[in-house]
């Protein structure tokens, strides 16, 4: 078979899931260890690692200066004119990706390795992870429709395993259900947009239908719009965008690393990726492309404000996460999907750090998530810190840190691009002002100051070990650098090529392009100035507040007002309760469990049985034990039989 | 001799067999419907056996084909069975009750 390396980049995890899987069952099951966290760590590390370097390979390597490369196994199914194929490519926008997923997939599976020591289940947690890992490779080369749709159920189904991994505790089970039910909504969406295409294309394989809606579209222009903006509410329940967010900050009950590998890094952007690849239908209907650019613009504002008020370590970079996720949307529906995966490859990189940072001082804590207790963290835990802080200034929009270039392209292109939109680009200044200043508040008060939390506690600060910190720094690092391959052209001007955009700018402009209003570079210049003026603006008033703080911050339950609105996340989740999720369990039990199921189904059932009883009691009538009788009735029935085949046939 | 007989028989255009047949049916079902004790319903069972006997190796001869013939030789085998067995049952039934009558044995009303 033609590049099987494709092949062995994708297998490899699933190897160390089902490996790790057979040992986790059967530790279960002789209740003793065959191995524990130390083999099963480094197996579910190695076998990511490997996948990696592969991966390396398979994209420098053997795909040096061709389009793509693809390798199929497999035919799934052909049944009519549909013919499915198992295809795994890697063209320039699945290389990226492919590099991304696996490449922070292994830091953060080595960071796993410390974090989840001490826990008994730990098998469990990295067969998941390699799970997941697997599902995603599918999820990204998958060349046709419904294998990238096996890959995006895969990576919910691990999604959920890992929320609720500690399942005993009934909060984070029920967060695992919550994500999970929520993604049910969204990928409804993403199949409604499929069989609408399906039933248009003929064919399920990607190149096969951006081509159809770039080339020879015969769906009329409402139903093009309707199959782009199902699709996109596939996106918004996996990425995590209004109206489906709600998962997102629940999803934080996982372990840590969960939520840096999962939730921020990669599974989450699994939407992103998604309108990127069906870009040739998305630049087909440019109502889908305004709805996907509005909804990334509040999306981004939205959960932006929320986070300025939150006081778990984790619910705000949760929240940060859909902000940012909302940014990527509003690239790609400005018609930037270079700058969209630019962003979603910066925001792996300083949002895995964050999270891993964050873990690693909930790990020194002891549990402890509450940012009001913590407090002059620095000095105790100096890799961290510098970590951490690093990957803020890159997430606040710092020049030279990798967010900046990424963060300001977007603006950039959604105020000049044909598609953008100059309120939304107001709406994105205003979030990334909000992004600063509540990442820099969480800086302020988890690090500076004097320690708030107990006694205990602080006796127990310490610095996390080297496998929690190496891969921090490998990240940091990233999140420093990591945007210099995308260097716009007006920066540098001119004397570094833009690597990223010349790598990706082919593969994303098959289907045409999207018209750049024409700026001064004046006026670029100047947006761009605007945008790390407000990222020292946020800087600078968290600072103020929260630098050396004298005062102890008020409990949420006073507060009042917008802050009170906004600690209480705008009471998304107490509406969705009260109108959603009541009246469908009001339904539920009272039409379709009390009326629908015990009385019409039920009673069919047992009307049926106690109908049959009856018959049967006046069909005993005929045995009545007589074997002569029973002579007659053969008899009888013999004449008829005879009467029929004389006279019938 | 024997040709006479069968010429008279294929002769007749089979109304004689026919209705030898039909008379010793229907005595048979008379007798397995109608006499009260066992032993006489499985006589009655025996002559509708050998009507059916008779009915085949008729037609087999009519047919020119041995086929019939070779049935009513099984016919002859399980009918012998059939007899051993029921009357088993039936000395066993006698001795356990002390009648043959059929309608002592209704235990299977439903």
């Amino acid at each position: 078979m033609e590049n099987s390396l494709i092949l062995i980049i994708v297998l490899l995890p699933l190897a160390g899931a089902l490996l790790n899987g057979i040992v986790a069952a059967a530790n279960a099951y002789r209740k003793k260890e065959i191995w524990g966290e130390k083999i099963s760590g480094i197996l579910a590390f190695s076998t990511v690692a490997l996948s990696f370097i592969l991966s390396m390979y398979a994209v420098f390597v053997k795909m040096a200066g061709a389009e793509a490369i693809a390798c199929t196994p497999y035919q799934w199914m052909t049944a009519g004119g549909l013919n499915v194929n198992i295809t795994f490519m890697i063209d320039h926008l699945s290389a990226v990706m492919l590099l991304v997923v696996t490449g922070v997939s292994a830091v953060i599976h080595f960071y796993s390795i410390g974090y989840i020591h001490g826990d008994k289940s730990s098998v469990r947690y990295f067969t998941y992870l390699n799970l997941f890992v697997f599902a995603m490779l599918l999820l990204i080369l998958g060349d046709s429709m419904p294998v990238m749709f096996v890959g995006w159920e895969g990576v919910g189904l691990c999604s959920y395993l890992l929320i609720g991994f500690w399942y005993k505790e009934d909060e984070k089970a029920a967060a695992g259900k919550k994500a999970f039910i929520v993604n049910r909504i969204g990928d409804f969406g993403f199949l409604l947009g499929m069989f609408l295409i399906f039933a248009n294309v003929g064919s399920l394989a990607i190149a096969d239908v951006n081509e159809y809606f770039h080339q020879h579209n015969s769906m009329t222009f409402f139903w093009t719009n309707v199959a782009a903006i199902c699709l996109f509410i596939g996106a918004t329940g996996k990425s995590a965008q209004i109206p489906l967010y709600v998962w997102l900050p629940d999803a934080m009950a996982g372990p840590t690393p969960v939520s840096a590998l999962i939730h921020a890094a990669t599974m989450v952007t699994a939407g992103v990726y998604m309108v990127c690849r069906f870009h040739g239908v998305y630049l087909a209907a440019p109502v889908a492309m305004q709805v996907v650019l509005w909804v990334g613009g509040l999306t981004a504002l939205f959960s932006a404000t929320i986070a300025l008020y939150q006081n778990d370590i984790k619910k705000v970079l949760a929240y940060s996460t859909v902000s940012q996720l909302g940014f990527m949307f509003m690239a790609a529906g400005a018609g930037a999907f270079v700058i969209a995966i630019f962003h979603l490859m910066t925001h792996a990189f300083f949002k895995a750090c964050l999270f891993l940072g964050s873990g690693s001082v909930i790990h020194a804590m002891g549990g402890e998530q509450d940012i009001r207790y913590m407090g002059g963290l620095k000095k105790f835990m100096p890799a961290t810190f510098l970590t951490f802080t690093l990957a803020t200034l890159a997430i606040a929009g710092f020049p030279p840190f990798a967010g900046f270039f990424s963060k300001d392209e977007i603006l950039w292109n959604v105020f000049a691009s044909g598609h953008g939109n100059k309120i939304v680009w107001l709406i994105g200044m205003v979030a990334a002002l909000c992004t600063a200043f509540y990442m820099f508040r969480l800086v302020y008060l988890t690090f500076f100051g004097s320690f708030r939390g107990s006694r205990q506690q602080e006796h127990h600060l310490h610095e996390s070990p080297k496998t929690m910190t190496v891969p921090l720094m490998i990240l940091a690092a990233l999140s420093v650098v990591g945007g210099w391959i995308g260097i716009p052209k007006l920066l540098s001007f001119g004397a570094i090529p833009n690597y990223f955009h010349d790598y990706l700018e082919p593969t994303l402009s098959k289907y045409g392009h999207v018209h750049i209003d024409h700026y001064s570079h004046a006026t670029e210049y100047a947006l761009m100035a605007l945008s790390v003026a407000i990222a020292f603006a946020g800087w600078l008033l968290a600072r103020m507040l929260f630098r050396e703080l004298k005062y102890r911050l008020p409990d949420p339950a006073t507060y009042t007002g917008i802050s009170r609105l906004l600690w209480n996340k705008y009471f998304i989740d107490e509406i969705y309760m009260k109108f959603i999720v009541n009246p469908i369990k009001y339904l539920s039990t009272n039409i379709f469990l009390n009326i629908a199921d015990k009385k019409i189904i039920d009673g069919a059932a047992n009307g049926s049985a106690s109908g049959w009883k009856w018959v049967a009691v006046l069909l005993s009538f005929f045995q009545s034990g007589n074997i002569q009788a029973y002579g007659f009735y053969m008899l009888f029935g013999a004449t008829i039989a005879f009467i029929f085949a004389l006279f019938l046939f | 001799m024997s040709n006479t007989i069968g010429d008279f028989i294929l002769g007749s255009g089979g109304i004689f067999t026919i209705s030898v047949v039909i008379i010793l049916f229907v005595i048979g079902v008379a007798t397995f419907m109608f006499r009260r004790t066992l032993l006489h319903m499985l006589m009655g069972v025996e002559l509708m056996l050998n009507a059916v006997n008779l009915n085949l190796i008729y037609f087999a001869r009519l047919h020119q084909n041995l086929e019939g013939q070779m049935l009513s030789l099984m016919i002859f085998v399980v009918a012998a069975c059939e007899v051993a067995v029921g009357i088993a049952i039936i000395v066993n039934l006698y001795k356990r009750t002390g009648t043959i009558g059929v309608e002592t044995y209704s235990e299977e009303r439903g």
